[in-house]
């Protein structure tokens, strides 16, 4: 049973790592990114209760922490799938044929970039650069980066996540 | 102190001082957008760019500081820096921002509420390149989103300046607003579920530079270039804010706060800004009347007085029971006194003082009236706060009220009873701009002047004098106070002021002796400050 907002507010645990983390630094709202990356890993988002639950430990408006999660791609507001995939789309890769793997990935899964299958499982997104331009195409799926990964590839990628 | 060149002009500047604050200062021209005195600087908008001699870049005028150079160092052996508001490169970085900021810009100036006072209309203007060389599909954001109860946002007009975010963070300290998502999409928004609701949220819309926030009040009202203006006081509290009256055929269309950095800074609350909507539902009788048992027959203000003389001269001669206000000027408290000592048998009069909610730390105060301390200076006793009106009338049978409505600002418990301490009176005047259910009491109504249709001068909390302009002609028959009291002394054999405002302003110099050597010039633009008085 996965958590849900009103779960993850509710537990202790979350409240003490994010007390903990508030107190590392002089001041708490240094602490705004890793408190939201904890959320994120939690609950796949970071929903407007959350912010406002963070921004109240961290002693900042609710306004300005939703602005910080609205301006990183790594946090999203909607809820993504258990698992992300996100191809490059930049220069190198699209030369080695990430094209290819993203209409791959579209086909298997279903999916049009930015949108998440119906079970929840897979959310596909595109994104730039890597920084593995050595290894085109290059795709990351949740914290794992993959290298010259082919269609081919990416099935059996995929086929060990399930 | 570091010597700063800009184009010809040589500045000697403060510590610390920025290139645009020297620029300001001098009245040399740079354009800029985020920058405002009262907040705190970003380098946001990049308008303010201009070229530094022997930086490699243009820089950012509101952001950069004069900064001292060595003795060997200084250009043209004397200059700590050098700017040029002119150059090529200056010329081209302001056009360069301004085809940036107007890329996705809807250009819907005719329908804008903002044009005509838009700082991109002006520089455009001025800056602007006259043709753009984008012909993609603009990118479209949300319009009409109601952020506030007043106020409403346009993503498509806005420049991301952040004005507005600081002031909610920085002045008001609420910090409603944040901008949202990143690059070509950002915009300027509330917290899911929340609004813009605080005191102060109007201004805003004041700081905006664009059309981008606007009042929810004046919205589609008038073109601003048809409106009329004249400067006056803000009448809702005891801070007394300098504002500005927009009107538009004899209606006023809205209040906006005058810079006055003795009184109000450049803000004002909404409270007082929406003044403008409340005057909609003030109930006016435009001539003075006399109740009899056969109901009210209204007067032209010539015919009323004898009429009124002998209806005075029949009540007897027993002293009145006044009741005043701290919404009358400083010249109508004036008047009153005359008029208490020739023909009201010295009834000294007191002052109500209407208080509620408490004074907050930027401007709303906990007395709600503006000229109390008028009344403290002139010598009329002030009420305790929220007083019991009927006791004032106590044992009174002749009674007068001016400017106020008591039956409607009485706290609910007394108000039967001031009712009833009405309707005991043998002669009840009521002197107001207002035909309030205090004046359908009275057996004689004298119809006033409103605050913003009448001149006058004021004091705030502070000791700040400030003169009220007459924003709109009031109908001939309703009057300053002090036009009625000129009429009245003379109605009743006396000698008074002739020559309205300034004669009664006159008066008012005796009572107040550090006037004495003033003129009215000297209250221009932001009032006087008086000394402290004892209390």
């Amino acid at each position: 049973m996965s958590a849900t907002p009103a779960s993850l507010l509710a537990n202790e645990e979350f409240a003490r790592k994010v007390e903990a983390l508030a107190a590392k630094y002089p001041e708490p709202r240094t602490a705004l990114l890793a408190c939201l990356h904890l959320c994120q890993d939690e609950l796949h988002h970071v929903p407007p209760e959350c912010q406002a639950y963070i921004a109240g430990k961290l002693g900042m408006t609710p306004a300005h922490v939703r602005g910080v999660v609205t301006f990183y791609e790594m946090y999203s507001e909607k809820p993504l799938g258990k698992h992300l995939l996100q191809v490059c789309k930049t220069l190198p890769c699209m030369l080695a044929g990430s094209e290819l793997l993203l209409e791959h990935l579209e086909r298997k899964l279903g999916l049009k970039p930015g949108s998440t299958t119906k079970d929840g499982r897979f959310t596909l997104v595109t994104v730039e650069c890597l920084a593995c331009c050595d290894g085109g195409p290059s795709l990351m799926v949740n914290d794992a980066l993959y290298k010259n990964v082919s269609p081919e590839k990416a099935d059996e990628i995929i086929k060990e996540l399930e | 102190m570091p010597l700063l060149k800009i184009d010809d002009q040589e500045i000697e500047t403060k510590a610390g001082e920025t290139v645009l604050s020297a620029a300001l200062r001098s009245n040399i021209a740079i354009p800029y957008y985020c920058y405002h005195p009262a907040l705190s600087i970003v380098g946001q908008c990049r308008m303010c760019l201009v070229e530094v001699k022997g930086a490699p870049k243009p820089l950012t005028a509101c952001s950069t500081t004069v900064t001292p150079l060595p003795p060997d160092k200084k250009i043209d052996g004397k200059y700590d820096m050098v700017v040029s508001t002119k150059s090529e490169i200056t010329r081209r970085a302001q056009r360069s921002v301004l085809e940036f900021l107007l890329l996705n810009h809807p250009l819907d100036c005719p329908i804008c509420d903002q044009a005509g006072e838009c700082q991109l209309q002006e520089y455009s203007y001025t800056y602007g390149d006259p043709a753009s060389r984008f012909d993609f599909e603009k990118v479209h954001a949300p319009k009409r989103v109601e952020i506030g109860p007043h106020v409403v946002y346009d993503g498509e007009r806005c420049i991301k300046c952040t004005r507005c975010i600081r002031f909610c963070s920085e002045v008001t300290k609420t910090g409603e607003l944040t901008l949202a998502e990143r690059g070509v999409h950002t915009l300027v928004e509330a917290f899911p579920g929340r609004k813009l609701d605080n005191p102060y949220s109007v201004c805003t819309v004041d700081v905006c530079p664009v059309g981008a926030l606007t009042s929810r009040e004046f919205r589609f009202k008038e073109r601003v270039w048809f409106l009329q203006s004249a400067n006056s006081v803000c009448p809702e509290c005891a801070r007394g804010c300098s504002v500005r009256y927009d009107t538009y055929k004899g209606d006023v269309l809205r209040i906006v706060p005058r810079e006055n950095p003795e009184v109000n800074a450049f803000w004002m609350c909404d409270y007082g800004r929406l003044l403008s909507e409340r005057l909609k539902d003030i109930p006016r009788r435009d001539r003075p009347g006399i109740r009899t048992e056969k109901g009210w027959a209204f007067y032209s203000f010539e015919e009323f007085w004898p009429i009124f003389a002998k209806r005075l001269q029949a009540s007897g001669n027993s002293p009145f029971g006044a009741v005043l206000s701290g919404r009358m000027t400083l010249e109508e408290m004036a008047a009153y006194k005359l008029l208490a000592a020739k023909v009201l048998g010295n009834s000294a009069g007191t002052a109500l003082n209407i208080a509620s909610g408490a004074d907050d730390d930027l401007l709303i105060r906990r007395e709600r009236r503006p000229n109390l301390a008028g009344a403290r200076r002139m010598g009329i006793a002030v009420s305790e706060e929220n007083c019991d009106v009927a006791a004032l009338l106590k044992n009174k049978r002749r009674a007068i009220i001016i400017r106020e409505d008591v039956v409607g600002d009485a706290p609910v418990p007394q108000r039967p009873a001031v009712v009833k301490a009405l309707q005991e009176t043998e002669l009840l005047v009521v002197a107001g701009d207002a035909f309030t259910a205090t004046a359908e009491l009275a057996h004689v109504y004298i119809p006033l002047a409103a605050w913003h249709e009448m001149e006058g001068t004021t004091v705030n909390f502070m000791g700040q004098l400030q003169k009220t302009a007459r924003v709109l002609l009031p109908p001939r028959n309703r009057r300053p106070f002090y036009d009625a009291v000129s009429a009245w002394l003379k109605a009743s054999g006396e000698e008074a002021p002739e020559g309205g405002f300034p004669a009664w302003f006159a008066e008012v110099k005796k009572a107040v002796p550090e006037l004495s050597n003033k003129s009215l010039r000297d209250l221009l633009p932001r009032g006087l400050k008086l000394s402290e008085v004892a209390p």
